[in-house]
């Protein structure tokens, strides 16, 4: 609306351009600001950073069952209520896949789960020895009976296993065991060769393969 | 050469030294193979003791301790 008088109606005109004014612009303003804060829309949720590695989904799968334990163990108990086999068919259908994924994480991780095993082996043998011995011997004869050839065969080759080791190391005992194999006058026990002529011995091997590397 | 510590090391020296190029295969070959055969003697001696159940001191391992009595362990 314009102003009514001409004077000040020519100041506005001169200042902003305009015939009219809005005296009320300034609170319209004000009121305009203040209900875009009162009706703005809440910031948006920022998205949790997304486990890439292995190591992060791991750490984050934990997480989350150690935070939803109870949701999850309810869950968990509302579904084999529902059906008892739930699980055994859950995994049936996905078994394959599970076994994939086993294969997977082992041949990823074997070091580390061989390294794992042996020492959680190491510590239940050290925590009751007689028992764990009771219980491999126990294995063996089961294994045994249920197949002796196939159980002589798996000795075999864990005997040969076992030789080829010691023979790629040059351990004391192959290299005694090689010089009373040919006994000329008779085999004497390997123990009864002195710890130097072994150590001897060992270095001609050495040399002697060597030089069959070469040759080849 | 005299026992079967310095034949140890003379060995180990010509190893070295066939590695490292300064002793021709060939040579290294007859060398180990004549140590071989020191080897063999050795033992051959060593199992005739025992065959006799004698324990001499053999000069050539003087450096160990025989111990054929083991066998009789066995």
């Amino acid at each position: 609306m314009p102003y009514k008088d001409p004077e000040k109606r020519r100041e506005n005109k001169r200042k902003t351009g305009r015939t009219y004014y809005n005296k009320n612009k300034e609170a319209l303003n004000a009121k305009a600001r203040e209900r875009y804060h009162l009706n703005k829309p809440p910031p948006k949720p920022r998205l949790k950073k997304l486990p890439k590695t292995d190591e992060e989904k791991r750490a984050y799968k934990k997480e989350y069952y150690a935070k939803n334990r109870e949701k999850l163990l309810k869950k968990a108990k509302e579904r084999l209520e529902q059906n008892p086999h739930y699980y055994k068919e859950w995994y049936q259908k996905n078994k394959e896949r599970i076994k994939e994924q086993r294969k997977k994480y082992a041949l990823k991780n074997r070091k580390k789960i061989n390294a794992q095993s042996l020492a959680n082996a190491k510590k239940i043998f050290l925590a009751n020895p007689e028992k764990v011995r009771a219980a491999r011997r126990l294995k063996k004869a089961k294994q045994k009976a249920k197949d002796p050839q196939k159980y002589k065969a798996m000795l075999n080759e864990l005997a040969r296993k076992q030789y080829k080791k010691m023979s790629g190391e040059l351990r004391d005992s192959y290299v005694r065991e090689l010089l009373v194999k040919h006994g000329v006058a008779g085999r004497i026990p390997a123990d009864c060769i002195p710890q130097e002529l072994v150590e001897a011995k060992r270095v001609e091997i050495q040399i002697r393969r060597y030089l069959n590397e070469k040759r080849n | 050469m005299k026992n079967v510590t310095e034949l140890r090391n003379e060995l180990s020296q010509v190893f070295a030294d066939l590695k490292s190029g300064s002793v021709k295969h060939s040579d290294a070959a007859e060398l180990a193979n004549l140590a071989g055969k020191m080897i063999g003697s050795a033992k051959v001696q060593l199992e005739y003791y025992a065959l006799r159940k004698e324990m001499p001191t053999i000069s050539f391992l003087a450096s160990e301790e025989l111990s054929l009595n083991k066998k009789d362990k066995k």
